[in-house]
Formats: C-alpha cells, sequence, structure tokens
C-alpha cells in the first residue's frame, strides 16, 4: 500500500498564516467562557498577542524567498511586509474595537475571531502564487468582513452596510471567478509563473478573446475590492454603516491585500500583457481618482468622507501599478505604509469623537477640538495634510514618489492627474482641519440625538462617555507615522526597496 | 562664517518662538522689543558674514553648509544645506536691515492692537521663513522658505481675522502662492530629472554642459517661473497683492512690498545658470515682466485707495525687476531690488502715517493738506516718491536706468521692453506725484487742522475701509487708535534711516564712478553669458540717464499741472505769479495733449485691466470655471450614489462590460 | 462535444444570474442569483479542466463550492438578523446610506 505522499510543508515559512489562524480559533474557544472579565480583556489581548506573535515570526522570516505548499503560497520579502502592514491594521483595530459596540453585540470571540481570520486571509492573498490560492484568500479576506460589516446587529445601517457589502461583493467576487476560470481556460495553468510562461509563447494566448475577457473579468474583480471607480460604489456606504473600528480595518487592510494581490498578479502571471491591462489600468487610475475626489466634497460624515479620500487614493496606488516598474511598487509600498497610518490615526480620533460627543461621525462632532482636545485635534490636522500630501508628511513623500514612478513608466499624464485631484482634494481635507480649529465647540451636546447608535444595548452606557485612553494612543501614535516618516523617511523607504525588490524580474 | 550664517536664522527663529510662547503673558511692548532685538542680532550676523565673505578670496565666496540630511535613501540628495555667497548675503542684509526698521516701527504703530504679542510672532516667522530662502543652498530648504512665507504671508494679511474682507484676502493670496509652490515643486522635480541633485552648486556645475533649450528644462524652469510670478505678483498671478493690503501696514512694508514678493526676482538671478541654457523660459520672464510693469503702472493710476496705489506700484516695479533678470541683468535687478526695499517700505511706513492721522480712512479722495500739520511725514515721503519717479540723484534714478540700459543692450525685440520700461517710468512719475499732490497739497482736511493743533484725529464709529462695515476694536480688529508717525520716536528712526539710504543707496552703483553692487555680486555671476559683456557703452549709458532723468521730471510735472496746480494754495499762487502763468500757458495745452494722449488712455486701459481682466478673466473665468466643474462633478457623482443597491450592481455590471469591450476591441 | 457548447451555456448562466441580482428585490433571490453566477464559473472550470486534460480547475472548483456556501450562509444571517429586527426584507428599501 503506498501512502499518499503530500507536497513538502514548510512550517517555518509558513508560520505568520499559522499564528493567524491559530490565534483566530484560539480567540473563538475563550470566547465561550462565561466571565465578563475573559470575554472583554482576555480575549482581546489572546487576539493582539497572536497578532505580535505573526508580526514577529513575519520579521524572522524576513529574508525568505520560496515557494511553499507545491507553489500554492510564495514567501517573500514583498509578501511578508504586506503581511506585516496588515497585521499592524488589524492589532490598532483591536485597540480601537476595546471598548466599542460592536464586539459585545456579536460576541467578543467571533468578533476578534473573524478580524484574525480575515487577516489570516489578507496573508494569503498577498502570498498566493496560483489561481486557486488567489481566490481563496480573496473570500477568506472578505466573508469574515461581511460579518464584522453587519456586527452592531441593532443598528439597522450596519446591516444595510453588511448586506449591500456581501450582495456587492459577490457580485465582484463571482466575476473574478469567471475571470480567472476564463485565463485558466486560454493557459491552461493555475499557476502564475506557469501561466507567465504560457503567455511568452509564440503565438501565446495574449490575442485570444478567450483571454482578454478573462483578463477584463479579473481586473474588474481586483479593482472592486480596491474601490476603484466605477466599482467604488460599495465602498462610501459600507464605510459608513460599518462599526468605525471595522471600517478603519476596511479602509486599511484590505487596500494593502489587494494591491498586494494585483502587484502580484499582473506583475508576475501577466507581465507579458502589460501593453494590454496598462492603459486600461491607466484609465480607471483616472477616472477613480475623478470620481474619488469631488464625491467627497460636501460630505458631511467623516467616515464617509473617509470612504471617498479612499477611493481616490486607490487611484493614486494604482498609478504605481500601471507602469510594471520595481520603482512603481517601492512607491505603492511606500505609500500604503503612510496611507495606513494616515488613516488610522482619522479613524481613531472619529471613534473617540463619536463615543464622547454621541454626534456620531458627523464633522460637527469635531468642531472645537482644537481647544478643548489636543491630542486629538493634532493626530487629525496630521492625518488630513498627510493625505492631502502637504510637504513635510510622509503622504507628501508617498506621493512624490508615485508620480516619480508614473513619470518613469512614462505616464506622466497620470502624474498630473494625481497633482489636480491632490489639489482638489485640499477643498474638503482642510474643511475638516478648519472645523476643528476654526470653529467654537457646540454649545451643548445632544445626548444620542442622530447618534450612530439608534438604539443602544441595554447594557451600553447610555450617552457621552469616555473615550479610552487606548484610542487617543492610537491616534498619537498613528499621527507620529506620517511626521517621522515626513522627515526621516530612509527606514519606511529600506522596506519598501526590500519588498520591491522580490520583484526583481521587473526594471 | 557660516556659523554666523545659521545664527542669522536662528535667532528670528528663536524671537519666534519666545514670543510665541509667552504670547498671552508678555507686558506692554515687551514682545515688540524682543522681536525687534531678535531681528537686529541677525541683521549684527548678517555683517558679520558679510566682513567674513569679503575677507576671503574671490574665488572662494560661495561657501556652503549642511545641517542634516534630509532622505539620502533613493539618490534625492534633499539636504538642509544652506548657501552663503554674495548674492544671498546682499539679499540677507537687506531682509534683516529693513526687517529692523519695520519691527521698529511696528512696535509704536501696533500699539493699542489686542494682538500685540501675535503680531510680532508671525512677524519673527516671516522673517525666519525668508531669511531660509534666500539661504537656501538646495531645491528642497528653498521650497520649504518658499512655502513658509507664503503661510506667514497668509497669517499676516488676515491678521484681523474678524474682518471678513481680510479673511478673504488671506486665503486669495494663499492659494494663488501654493499654485506657485505646486509651481516651483515640479519645476525642481524637472532640474533632478535632468541633473539628478537637487543642491544649487551640482546642479550650477552640470547647467552649461547641456544643450541650450532643452524641452524639459524649459518647461522645467517655466514651471519655477509660475512660483516666481505666483510670489512676485506677476501676471497673471497678480491679483491677490492689492487684496493683501488688508494686513497692517507695516505688513504691507515689509512682505508684500521690501522683501517677500521680490522673492521671485531672486529666484531667477539665483538659478541664472539655468535660465542661460533656457532662454526660452528666460526671456518669457522678461516678457512678463515688462507687461507687467506697464499694466500696473496704468492701474495705479486710477487707484484712490492709498495703499492700493503703492501695492500696483510695487507690482510695476518688481516688473523691472524680473525684466532685469530675465534679459541677463542681474545685477542691475538686484541694485533695484535694494533701492526699491528703501523707498517703496518708506512710502508704506509714510502711508501708514497718513492712515494713523486719518484714523484709519484710506481713501485719497478725503484726504488733502497734510504737508503742514506732518512735515517729517511729507519729507521722507517726497524723498520716497522722488526716488520711485527716478529723479537724479535718488536711488530708484540709477537701478531703474541701469536695467533699461543693460535691457537695451540685448539688442532685437527688446528694444520693445525697454521703450514699454520708459512709458511706464513717465507714468510712475506721474501716479507718485498724484498721490503726494493729493495727500500734502491742498486744502487742509479737518483730520489735518485737529493734527496741526496737536490733537490725533480718533474716529467714533470704527468702519472697515474696504467695505463700510462697522467694526469693534476687540481681538481680530484693528486696535483702537494707532499713533501717528511724527509723534513717535521708533517711527521717525525708522522713517529716516529709510530715507536717507533712499537718497544715497544710489552711490553705491554711479556708472562710471562706482559699481560696488557689481563687483560684489561678481563671484556670483562669474561665467554667465551677460554679466559682463552687457554692459553699455559710456554715451548710450549717458543718453539713458539723460532720457530717464527727463522722463522722471516730466512725469512729476504733469501731475504737478494735474492735481495740484487747481488746488488752493497753488491757485493763489498763479493769480500772483500771472506773468510766468502766462509763460507756462503754452505748456499747458502740452499737457492737455499729454493728458489725451498718454494719461487718460493708460487710465482707461487701467481700468480695463482691472475690470476685464481681473475680475473677469482671472477670478470668473479660470477659479469661478473649475470650481463650477468640480461642484458640477460632485453632485453627478453624488446622486451616482443613490444607495438604491440594484443600481449599484447595474453600474459594477455596465464597467465589467465596458472593460471587457476595451479589452476585445484593442486587441 | 466541443468546449464552445459548455461556454454558452455557463456565459449564460453567469448572465442570468447578473440579471437577476439587477432586477429582483427580494435579498433572497439575490442570493440564489449569485449562487447561480458563481457556479457558472464553476461549469466553466470544470469544462476547461476536461479540455486541458490536468486536475487544476476541479480542485478549483470544487473550493468555489465552499466558498459559494460560506457566503450564503453569511448572507442568509444577515437577512434573518434584519428579519428579527423588523427591518423591510427589500434591497431596495435599504437606502439609509447612500450620497
Amino acid at each position: 500500500m503506498i501512502a499518499a505522499t503530500g507536497p513538502h510543508i514548510d512550517v517555518e515559512a509558513l508560520s505568520p498564516l499559522l499564528a493567524l489562524t491559530g490565534g483566530g480559533l484560539v480567540v473563538l474557544l475563550v470566547g465561550l467562557l462565561r466571565p465578563r472579565v475573559v470575554r472583554e480583556v482576555l480575549v482581546p489581548l489572546l487576539a493582539l498577542a497572536s497578532l505580535a506573535a505573526a508580526l514577529g515570526l513575519a520579521i524572522w522570516q524576513w529574508d525568505a524567498d520560496e515557494e511553499i505548499i507545491a507553489g500554492a503560497l510564495r514567501v517573500d520579502t514583498l509578501a511578508l511586509a504586506f503581511t506585516a502592514f496588515v497585521i499592524v491594521a488589524a492589532a490598532i483595530t483591536v485597540l480601537l474595537s476595546w471598548r466599542a459596540v460592536a464586539p459585545r453585540e456579536a460576541a467578543h470571540g467571533e468578533y476578534y475571531a473573524m478580524l484574525l481570520v480575515s487577516a489570516a486571509g489578507m496573508s494569503v492573498l498577498v502570498q498566493a502564487q496560483n489561481l486557486v490560492s488567489l481566490f481563496i484568500g480573496f473570500e477568506l479576506l472578505s466573508v469574515p468582513l461581511y460579518v464584522l460589516c453587519a456586527s452592531e446587529m441593532r443598528r439597522s445601517s450596519s446591516l444595510e452596510a453588511g448586506l449591500k457589502y456581501l450582495i456587492i461583493g459577490s457580485v465582484g467576487s463571482a466575476t473574478l471567478l469567471y475571470g480567472l476560470a476564463l485565463i485558466y481556460g486560454a493557459t491552461g495553468r493555475t499557476d502564475f509563473a506557469a501561466i507567465a510562461d504560457a503567455l511568452n509563447s509564440v503565438g501565446g494566448p495574449v490575442s485570444d478573446p478567450l483571454f482578454l475577457t478573462g483578463l477584463a473579468l479579473s481586473v474588474v474583480g481586483l479593482a472592486f475590492k480596491v474601490s476603484v471607480a466605477p466599482f467604488h460604489q460599495w465602498t462610501p456606504d459600507a464605510y459608513e454603516g460599518a462599526p468605525t473600528p471595522v471600517t478603519a480595518f476596511m479602509a486599511t487592510a484590505t487596500k494593502v491585500a489587494a494591491l498586494g494581490v494585483i502587484i502580484r498578479f499582473f506583475d508576475v502571471a501577466l507581465i507579458n500583457a502589460q501593453p494590454d491591462w496598462a492603459p486600461a489600468l491607466a484609465a480607471l487610475a483616472t477616472i477613480t481618482i475623478v470620481v474619488g475626489n469631488v464625491g467627497a466634497i460636501g460630505q458631511t460624515s467623516v467616515k464617509r468622507l473617509l470612504a471617498w479620500s479612499s477611493v481616490a487614493q486607490a487611484g493614486y496606488m494604482l498609478a504605481g501599478i500601471v507602469v510594471g516598474t520595481q520603482h512603481g511598487i517601492e512607491a505603492v509600498a511606500f505609500y500604503l505604509a503612510a496611507y495606513l497610518v494616515m488613516n488610522m490615526a482619522a479613524f481613531a480620533v472619529v471613534v473617540a469623537r463619536a463615543r464622547e460627543t454621541g454626534l456620531g461621525d458627523a464633522i460637527e462632532a469635531l468642531e472645537g477640538i482644537g481647544q478643548s482636545k489636543p491630542l486629538l485635534a493634532w493626530p487629525m490636522t496630521i492625518a488630513m495634510l498627510g493625505l492631502a500630501g502637504i510637504p513635510g508628511t510622509a503622504g507628501f513623500i508617498g506621493k512624490f514618489f508615485l508620480i516619480d514612478g508614473a513619470v518613469d513608466g512614462d505616464y506622466a499624464w497620470l502624474g498630473i492627474v494625481i497633482v489636480v485631484g491632490s489639489a482638489v482634494s485640499l477643498v474638503y481635507y482642510l474643511k475638516v482641519v478648519a472645523a476643528m480649529w476654526m470653529r467654537p465647540a457646540p454649545r451643548s451636546v445632544p445626548v444620542l440625538a442622530g447618534g450612530a447608535v439608534d438604539d443602544p444595548p441595554a447594557d451600553a452606557p447610555a450617552g457621552p462617555r469616555a473615550a479610552g485612553g487606548e484610542v487617543t494612543l492610537v491616534a498619537v501614535g498613528c499621527a507620529a507615522g506620517p511626521v517621522v516618516f515626513g522627515v526621516l523617511p530612509g527606514p519606511l523607504f529600506d522596506i519598501a526597496r526590500d519588498a520591491a525588490a522580490a520583484m526583481s524580474h521587473l526594471f | 562664517m557660516t556659523t554666523a550664517a545659521w545664527l542669522v536664522l536662528a535667532f528670528p527663529l528663536a524671537g519666534t518662538v519666545i514670543i510665541g510662547l509667552g504670547h498671552r503673558a508678555w507686558p506692554g511692548r515687551m514682545a515688540g522689543w524682543i522681536g525687534t532685538l531678535a531681528i537686529l542680532a541677525s541683521f549684527i550676523c548678517s555683517i558679520v558674514v558679510f566682513v567674513n565673505l569679503q575677507d576671503r578670496d574671490e574665488h572662494h565666496r560661495q561657501v556652503t553648509s549642511t545641517l542634516f540630511d534630509y532622505a539620502d535613501t533613493v539618490g534625492v540628495d534633499a539636504k538642509l544645506t544652506i548657501l552663503v555667497d554674495p548674492l544671498s548675503v546682499l539679499m540677507m542684509l537687506v531682509v534683516t536691515g529693513v526687517s529692523t526698521l519695520i519691527h521698529l516701527y511696528s512696535v509704536t504703530y501696533m500699539t493699542g492692537d489686542r494682538g500685540f504679542s501675535r503680531y510680532f510672532a508671525y512677524l519673527n516667522f516671516f522673517v525666519f521663513s525668508m531669511l531660509v530662502l534666500v539661504l537656501a543652498g538646495n531645491f528642497v530648504p528653498l521650497i520649504i522658505g518658499w512655502a513658509f512665507v507664503g503661510a506667514a504671508s497668509y497669517l499676516l494679511i488676515s491678521f484681523w481675522y474678524r474682518r471678513r474682507t481680510a479673511t478673504r484676502a488671506g486665503v486669495k493670496a494663499f492659494v494663488i502662492n501654493v499654485v506657485g509652490d505646486i509651481g516651483l515643486m515640479f519645476g525642481a522635480y524637472f532640474v533632478l530629472r535632468e541633473f539628478a541633485t537637487l543642491d544649487f552648486l551640482g546642479v550650477f556645475e552640470q547647467a552649461p554642459g547641456t544643450a541650450v533649450n532643452t524641452g524639459n528644462l524649459v518647461a522645467g524652469m517655466i514651471l519655477i517661473l509660475v512660483g516666481a510670478f505666483a510670489k512676485s505678483a506677476q501676471m497673471p498671478f497678480h491679483t491677490w497683492l492689492a487684496d493683501a493690503m488688508e494686513g497692517p501696514t507695516p505688513v504691507s512694508s515689509l512682505i508684500h512690498a521690501a522683501t517677500m514678493v521680490t522673492a521671485g526676482v531672486y529666484l531667477i538671478a539665483r538659478l541664472w545658470p539655468l535660465f542661460e541654457v533656457t532662454p526660452a523660459a528666460a526671456n518669457v520672464a522678461a516678457i512678463v515682466g515688462a507687461v507687467t510693469l506697464f499694466v500696473a503702472a496704468t492701474i495705479a493710476l486710477t487707484q484712490t485707495d492709498i495703499k492700493r496705489v503703492i501695492a500696483y506700484s510695487t507690482m510695476s516695479q518688481i516688473g523691472y525687476m524680473i525684466m532685469g533678470v530675465g534679459a541677463g541683468a542681474y545685477a542691475a535687478g538686484m541694485f533695484h531690488f535694494m533701492t526699491h526695499a528703501f523707498f517703496k517700505a518708506l512710502l508704506f511706513m509714510g502711508a501708514g502715517s497718513v492712515i494713523g492721522a486719518m484714523a484709519g480712512i484710506q481713501d485719497m479722495d478725503r484726504m488733502g493738506g497734510f504737508r503742514r500739520a506732518m512735515p517729517f511725514t511729507f519729507a521722507t515721503m517726497l524723498v520716497g516718491g522722488l526716488a520711485l519717479s527716478g529723479v537724479p540723484p535718488f536711488s530708484g534714478f540709477f537701478s531703474k536706468d541701469e536695467i533699461l540700459a543693460w535691457t537695451a543692450q540685448r539688442g532685437g525685440w527688446f528694444w520693445i521692453l525697454v521703450v514699454a520700461g520708459y512709458v511706464a517710468a513717465f507714468l510712475t512719475a506721474v501716479y507718485t506725484f498724484r498721490m503726494i499732490f493729493r495727500v500734502f497739497g491742498g486744502e487742509p482736511v479737518p483730520e489735518a487742522r485737529e493734527l496741526e493743533q496737536g490733537h490725533l484725529h480718533h474716529a467714533e464709529v470704527h468702519v472697515n475701509p474696504t467695505d463700510g462695515e462697522v467694526e469693534d476694536t476687540d481681538v481680530g480688529f484693528p486696535g483702537p487708535e494707532h499713533f501717528v508717525a511724527e509723534r513717535a520716536f521708533p517711527m521717525k528712526v525708522a522713517m529716516g534711516t529709510l530715507a536717507l539710504l533712499a537718497t544715497v543707496a544710489g552711490a553705491l552703483q554711479i556708472p562710471e564712478v562706482t559699481h560696488a553692487i557689481d563687483s560684489f555680486l561678481h563671484p556670483t555671476f562669474e561665467g554667465s553669458r551677460y554679466y559682463e559683456s552687457l554692459a553699455p557703452s559710456e554715451s548710450f549709458t549717458f543718453i539713458g540717464m539723460a532720457v530717464g532723468a527727463a522722463i522722471g521730471l516730466g512725469g512729476i510735472f504733469v501731475a504737478w499741472q494735474l492735481w495740484s496746480r487747481h488746488r488752493g494754495v497753488t491757485a493763489q499762487l498763479i493769480t500772483r505769479l500771472k506773468p510766468l502763468y502766462a509763460l507756462s500757458h503754452n505748456k499747458w495745452y502740452f499737457d492737455e495733449i499729454i493728458d489725451a494722449l498718454f494719461v487718460r488712455p493708460a487710465a482707461w486701459f487701467g481700468r480695463f485691466a482691472q475690470q476685464t481682466f481681473e475680475r473677469l478673466v482671472v477670478n470668473g473665468a479660470i477659479v469661478g470655471g473649475a470650481s463650477l466643474i468640480v461642484r458640477a462633478g460632485s453632485a453627478a457623482v453624488r446622486a451616482a450614489q443613490s444607495g438604491l443597491l440594484r443600481s449599484y450592481a447595474a453600474l459594477l455590471v455596465l464597467g465589467v462590460g465596458g472593460v471587457a469591450l476595451y479589452f476585445l476591441l484593442q486587441s | 462535444m466541443s468546449i464552445e457548447w459548455y461556454l454558452v451555456v455557463s456565459a449564460m448562466i453567469f448572465c442570468i444570474g447578473a440579471g437577476g441580482v439587477i432586477t429582483r428585490r427580494s435579498p433572497l433571490v439575490t442570493l440564489l442569483c449569485l449562487e447561480l453566477m458563481l457556479n457558472a464559473g464553476n461549469l466553466a472550470l470544470i469544462a476547461f479542466s476536461r479540455m486541458w486534460g490536468n486536475a487544476e480547475g476541479q480542485v478549483f472548483a470544487i473550493i468555489v463550492m465552499v466558498v459559494a456556501a460560506c457566503e450564503v450562509c453569511v448572507g442568509l444571517g444577515v437577512i434573518v438578523a434584519m428579519y428579527r429586527r423588523r427591518l423591510p426584507i427589500d434591497v431596495d428599501d435599504m437606502r439609509e446610506l447612500h450620497g
């Protein structure tokens, strides 16, 4: 009798992923215990611990460059750097969720387990080396997020956001799946490298309509996850309706993962079709920058404003991928890290003010905090200025390198689009800054009138409550990022360059 | 030596921090004195740098010092470097010197304002930023300084932040300046792509080796010019400067006349090696300068707000400088920058004194006869006016003529620019003395009479001079009273010093006699194609000077005929000196003709330029049109975001169809 | 039988699914239509798998089935939660978030 021989499994290279999934299972089980302190303190601590372990393991594996599980995943610096970004985002999300309503309603174990599993999905996605693992990662990322979106079950807008995200997201997944199926049909392989070989062979399927349709469908499916216009419409609704910590997670980690997989899929598997897809992606990037920036103007909800801004930012980062050069990828990696901390700082302030005022995420909740709450006002100011790309912040340097990458890759006009988009974006970013510093604080704080929580659960403290030290800590810590990396961008550059070095076959 | 140069930067910064930290606590005029001392210390350090530099050998007068490497990771040498050379030292001396005087003036001028300490913190911050800009030895500190002075200017224009007109003017200035910043940034980016370095000296070393007028570099230099034009209020980025007069008058004097607005001139002179390999861009600068100097002079002729007259005059004078440095007359441009800083700061100080006497009113229609009430102001403003009009032997005469003479040496179509320069010089004399005659000549207005008795007129109700709205004198508005220059010692010191400088500074560079500026700046411009070869011949110079002097005096005479003769005092004089009057009768027709041919069309053109070009084209079509498009786009995008799930899905499917169609069709 | 027929059928199923998502107002039917879209992909995968004679497409298809089940599970869960909150079960009434 012959024993079935499975593929060799390199546990070391797989360890960050194992830490995340293992942590998810442990958190889920521990969450079943009765004592309140276990659920409210131990569970998030365990989640943080497994994230810390995963981060440590990722750093430990930093120099790895190998294919694992029979070529399904690839562990290299690109994958590890993006995994590290995702883990940081997840850890910050855990801190923001500490006293939030969502985990209480959805049960702590489930909430944090879902978060960890979603992070694991993102990790799979950025490591994916064939079509199957790409799709698994994609769904492992999405399905927990659908649930997390709807996790404030007593708030109808949370449920609405969850269902909308689920339906539109599934249409996107189905489109992606069909596209992947057609690419498989055209090339006969699911392996990225093998697809690239098939495309490279003489008389390859580059101009095969089957392949091109597949390419179009998968472009849409992936672009959808990064919220590229015109596939962005789920973004503002889902971001606004979801519990704010989840929104923060979606806005940052999902973008990291989706851009990571786009880099890998387009710049590894489809690099030989670059002349085909680059103009299309460039056009989509332009539409995205325009739509995102004009959509953000006139928003009154900060979360919604940040959602539209994240659409525009996705457009900027897409420009780094269009050109298909190492330089572009470096720029994307750098910008993603800067974008992550800036957005996290902004969402932390939103969380804090929503708790303190009961005004939800409206801009009014920020009015006058320049005087009364400088520890919240400064992080928000830095985040807004950084997202707008004001010199002196990491956002500026990131944008500068994106533009440089675009110009280097003969897409100078895309650089101009980025500049014009940034100029327009000042309108709404400065509006937030002006609200904080130039308006008086509202006289009396209405108790939950028009707030996000329209029917507070019985055990939730009614009305305004303290934001919690950890939220302020996140805000200040994340706001330090863009300033520090704006003045000393060296370390972040090294990470970005390492990440791009994994794509050494590019220029 | 570089230590002293760093100290030049350190003092104003320290002043900002010290005043800013304690801005609620400083008693009385303490903050003002701290600010003045900080700038004075900076001025002294500048002199030390100057002396040290002169001690060095001619070929080693370009010294750099780097404080810290910003980012040396991806081949971008963004360093915090300062470059000390004759050009930056000249600029530094003028900036710190004039700033010291204006700080001194402000100490009394701003007394009684509730934002006294805040004012000096801003003003010190401005000087710091300006010095960063001037000393920058690398594009990065240049851009930082460039952006900082824009911010400081915004803060000071909107200093009376509860005046709606002031905040609006500040926002306008800020927006146009940011456009300039972006231009400069991208210009620097083109330079970086071309030469792979951001260091000035590194760039300058490579510049002569590149081909002339390469497309990329010309584009880059034009972008840099956008930055220069925005900061120096050249067409079509000039609209903010007149509005910037909403700031306190010493601010107009320092920032919007003497220093910041000349940053564009400095930038072009600083980057001369680049402009010499891109003559196309340099020509653009010369032409824009000429157009601006002419149009702004015509507009100045029609203004009735005293500060706006001087503001348009500033624009016009900077036009001369830009034209000069654009045409290769670097030393002449910088010389005019220096003399202009003296006499224009002086004119603004005088205007501030008059406005103080009028209790805040700026309309010249309401003024008159201040000659006897404020003899000191009258004398100093007369000096400033003569210098501005280019009357020998005042400083403006030499510097303006040098620009025109050198530009004429370029020959060809540069002659058109020179003619425009001479016509505008005539208009300059007209509008300058129109202002002086209307303010100081004629019957004294009640305010002047009161002042003659020794009382300072105080307004019962404080109104905004721009829109006539009634205001109180609380924080965020002008204080209840502004001291008249005449009566306050520090103001007299400041104005007297500047008047002296405005009179004698021309002696630094009298053709064929002295060339202090030329030889001092020589190390910076060594190797320039134009620096020495453009020097005009002796006869040419003297013809030019004679024409310049005649034009200046003629303009003053016309102004006298038009705005002074029929006023009371002069009218009496005329009746008494009937024969003399008869003698000049024929000239009167001459003046009529001049008036009909030049002054009226110029005034009409000025009105046209202001109303049609500024309001309709710049503000209406460019600014309004862009914001309309953005707003319409926003409405459309948000309307599509209907919240209807099925329509989202439909758009998604539509998008899939579109992308698929694209891929299938293009193969 | 040639591969085209399989492809035509799968494309039709995909389009029917997409059309259903766009036109139907009940979220339950919408979920069914999503299943159709995913299974259209499955059909294509298996057809291609036979065409190329390798098993990769079949493996992919099996995984997709699992994923599809998960999605429907979550979708039904959200619908149940909405039903419990007595919210209207109609996608056209979910317009609280817009703009």
